[in-house]
């Protein structure tokens, strides 16, 4: 029990929250150096021996989601939680305790004097000052004299509460979008799908509703390749009936039914019948002429001195540390093909580039080709994702910036002031409470100093 | 009048007033005198003056946007919020040496933003993602953050200066710093309001995030940096308020916060990659 009871206390300690704050900010740091989300040989190539190890054993590959990243934010969450619930009592019986009622226990400012005059002839002045400074001042009368109290920014007092109960919202909504996805969908125009392609080895989504891209138009800067603006006007195809068109752009979503649309980016499909090759005409004095083939088929020239076939395809041609071929992406940004060319009995194979004309890898060829470029069809790159959870979000970052504000740049303060009649002087106790001692203190010395000259 | 002028005047007074704030510093012995604080608003006016033809000269290419888009555009913003804040402080707290680490410090960054090589200083087309009106919130909200961080750094260095050694009855001290107390208090107030701008900026980053890629964090290095710079300043506030955390390891905290707010802008640019590259 004894051992219970320190746990609870430890669980709410503010040396607890601290060390969890160290914690995340420390294991965040990390990630940020360790690259992440790349395939065990990359590590491998990156780091070595024990390193390498560690990051297997502590998921540094995926340190957000490591599970000892997510314990430091359990514990965080749980340190969160018992603070809140720790102060509520407190907080409950500091607002709920009347406007002038004096706190339990000492008061923190006092200041006492005598000054000429009476009660009645004082009370206006009085009023007034207090008005000067603070809201809604009262009087309570007492057996020889009487209390003036005022107050202000009570409000101030629930700072603690809202911006805490912020970033609890901002957790439980960030755990809940871990039930979201996000994916992408591609689509031509005219084209329709449910589909949303998530990953390699990821079963896609299917949404209950089909999306239609009537329409998708990019737009440049003026004497420039860099795009000002990309759209598409979406249809929803939803039992049978149609709702749209919806004119979606960056920065300007579509959501519908808890998904939302997004105009992440475009592209085009190449198509494999349309292979533009240029190759020298027979005869040296005649001009290059433009072919176009397909892939695996096969183009014979007029005196069939030669013939050539297009075996591969890359749209994004990159080559590894053992010499394969990849493609690094699936855009056309650096086209290439593979050509097989026989002339008589021997065949050579050859890689022609879109983009470097001139370069050709492997041998010299006696067959000087290059390779034009594909045609294709554009589409547009749609992400979609459900964020449950992103209104909690939200609201939680609204609380934490409206608490923080109240804590931070307001403070609930208190005065009292005894006025009792002694003789033909007045016997003055000034009492002062506030949450926030230091921003109070000149303000109760100001106060003071303006009833002494009453 | 072009931009590049107007803020290589800018440039030029900041100059002159860190030169002034260091010769009646170290020289004269005593605090800036008021004159310098009303050359310190011509200045800014003028800083912001450049920054606002920049824009309408954007306007003018057919681009049309704020200018907060790049490293240039970028340095020469942070240093008209960070004289901005410097003149709400000096003109609450009265400390009349703010302005030795202000003014040296804005005077670099925007001399770097015009005349080093590695910063490109022409008018280029915003992508689509960069074109919102939440970049404008985000970016003015994190630089006045980093500006308040900025002065609560120069009243630390002050405070540890002014606390770090005794002055024996009868000798003169040695620097004319202002009280400790009203040093305490200014760096407090300016990591309470650094603290709330850079988490609004966090959070307005995050709502921009989320309308152009469809995610409101994915852990760029800029956004986990903003987040630990954040956190670090939150545990400075946490020991304050529960701990009464003041004097030197309030100052000290500060500093430790400073350098983080460094390489949030910084460092993070030029050591990591991501989202946030000022390319």
């Amino acid at each position: 029990m004894e051992f219970f009871k320190k746990a609870v206390t430890y669980l709410s300690s503010l040396r607890l929250t601290i060390i969890t704050l160290i914690g995340i900010a420390a294991g965040s740091g990390i990630g940020t150096v360790i690259p992440q989300h790349l395939t065990a040989e990359a590590y491998a190539e990156i780091y070595s021996g024990t390193m390498e190890q560690l990051i297997h054993r502590l998921q540094l590959n995926d340190l957000y989601h490591s599970w000892w990243f997510l314990i430091i934010a359990a514990v965080f969450t749980l340190n969160l939680v018992s603070c809140m619930l720790k102060r509520v009592p407190s907080l409950i019986r500091v607002l709920r305790r009347k406007r002038g009622d004096l706190p339990p226990g000492g008061l923190p400012f006092t200041a006492s004097f005598k000054t000429a005059g009476t009660l009645d002839g004082k009370r206006e002045t009085l009023y007034r000052l207090l008005k000067e400074g603070f809201a809604r001042p009262a009087e309570r009368h007492e057996e020889k004299g009487a209390i003036f109290s005022a107050e202000k920014g009570r409000i101030s007092r629930w700072g603690f509460l809202v911006t805490h109960l912020g970033i609890l919202l901002i957790i439980v909504g960030a755990f809940a979008g871990s039930y979201g996805y996000r994916g992408q969908m591609e689509l031509m125009e005219g084209e329709q799908s449910r589909q949303v392609y998530l990953g390699e080895n990821i079963p896609p989504v299917q949404l209950d509703f089909a999306v239609r891209c009537d329409k998708f138009a990019v737009s440049f800067y003026p004497q420039s390749r860099r795009p000002r603006s990309y759209e598409s006007v979406l249809t929803i195809l939803e039992d049978g009936r149609e709702t749209g068109p919806f004119r979606i752009t960056v920065n300007k979503p579509l959501s519908h039914r808890g998904v939302t649309i997004y105009q992440s980016s475009y592209g085009s499909i190449p198509d494999m019948e349309q292979i533009y090759l240029k190759l020298p005409s027979p005869g040296s004095a005649a001009p290059d002429t433009q072919v176009k083939t397909a892939l695996d088929s096969s183009y014979t020239a007029e005196d069939g001195s030669y013939s050539v076939t297009v075996t591969r395809f890359i749209p994004d041609f990159a080559m590894d540390e053992q010499g394969h071929v990849f493609s690094r992406s699936r855009d056309l940004r650096n086209p290439a093909v593979q050509a097989v060319f026989t002339s008589g009995d021997t065949a050579w194979t050859q890689w022609l580039f879109a983009r470097y004309p001139d370069f050709h890898s492997g041998t010299d060829s006696p067959v000087p080709a290059q390779f034009l470029g594909v045609a294709g069809s554009s589409f547009t790159g749609l992400q979609i994702t459900r964020s449950p959870g992103l209104s909690l979000v939200w609201a939680g970052c609204l609380m934490l910036v409206a608490g923080a504000f109240l804590i931070l740049f307001m403070s609930h303060q208190q005065v009292w002031v005894r006025v009792t009649p002694a003789g033909r002087q007045l016997d003055i106790t000034v009492a002062g409470s506030s949450s926030r001692a230091a921003a109070f203190k000149p303000v109760f010395e100001r106060l003071t100093k303006k009833l002494k000259t009453l | 009048m072009n931009s590049s002028s107007l803020l290589g005047i800018a440039t030029f007074s900041y100059l002159a007033l860190g030169l002034a704030h260091l010769y009646q510093f170290f020289f004269k012995r005593r605090k800036a005198s008021p004159m310098l604080f009303n050359g310190a608003v011509g200045a800014v006016v003028l800083n912001l003056a450049g920054w606002i033809v920049r824009w309408h000269e954007a306007s003018q290419t057919g681009y049309g946007y704020v200018p907060l888009s790049n490293l240039y555009e970028a340095l020469i913003s942070l240093s008209w919020c960070t004289v901005v804040v410097y003149i709400i402080l000096e003109k609450k707290y009265k400390t009349g040496f703010l302005g030795i680490f202000i003014f040296p410090l804005v005077s670099l960054a925007m001399a770097y933003a015009s005349f080093s090589p590695r910063v490109e200083t022409a008018i280029q087309p915003l992508i689509p993602a960069l074109q919102s009106n939440w970049l404008t919130y985000h970016v003015l909200t994190c630089f006045l953050g980093y500006a308040a961080f900025t002065a609560s750094f120069g009243a630390s260095i002050m405070y540890l200066v002014k606390t770090g050694k005794k002055t024996k009855p009868g000798e003169k001290q040695a620097l004319p710093l202002p009280d400790a107390d009203i040093l305490d208090e200014v760096l407090y107030k300016a990591n309470a309001a650094g603290f709330l701008l850079l988490g609004i900026g966090i959070i307005t980053g995050s709502v921009w995030a989320s309308r152009a890629w469809g995610s409101y964090w994915s852990w760029d290095p800029k956004e986990t940096w903003s987040l630990i710079t954040w956190i670090i300043y939150a545990v400075f506030l946490h020991a304050r308020y529960a701990r009464g955390m003041r004097g030197r390891t309030a100052a000290v905290f500060s500093i430790i916060g400073f350098i983080a707010v460094l390489f949030t802008f910084l460092g993070v640019n030029y050591l990591l990659s991501g989202l946030h590259s000022y390319a």
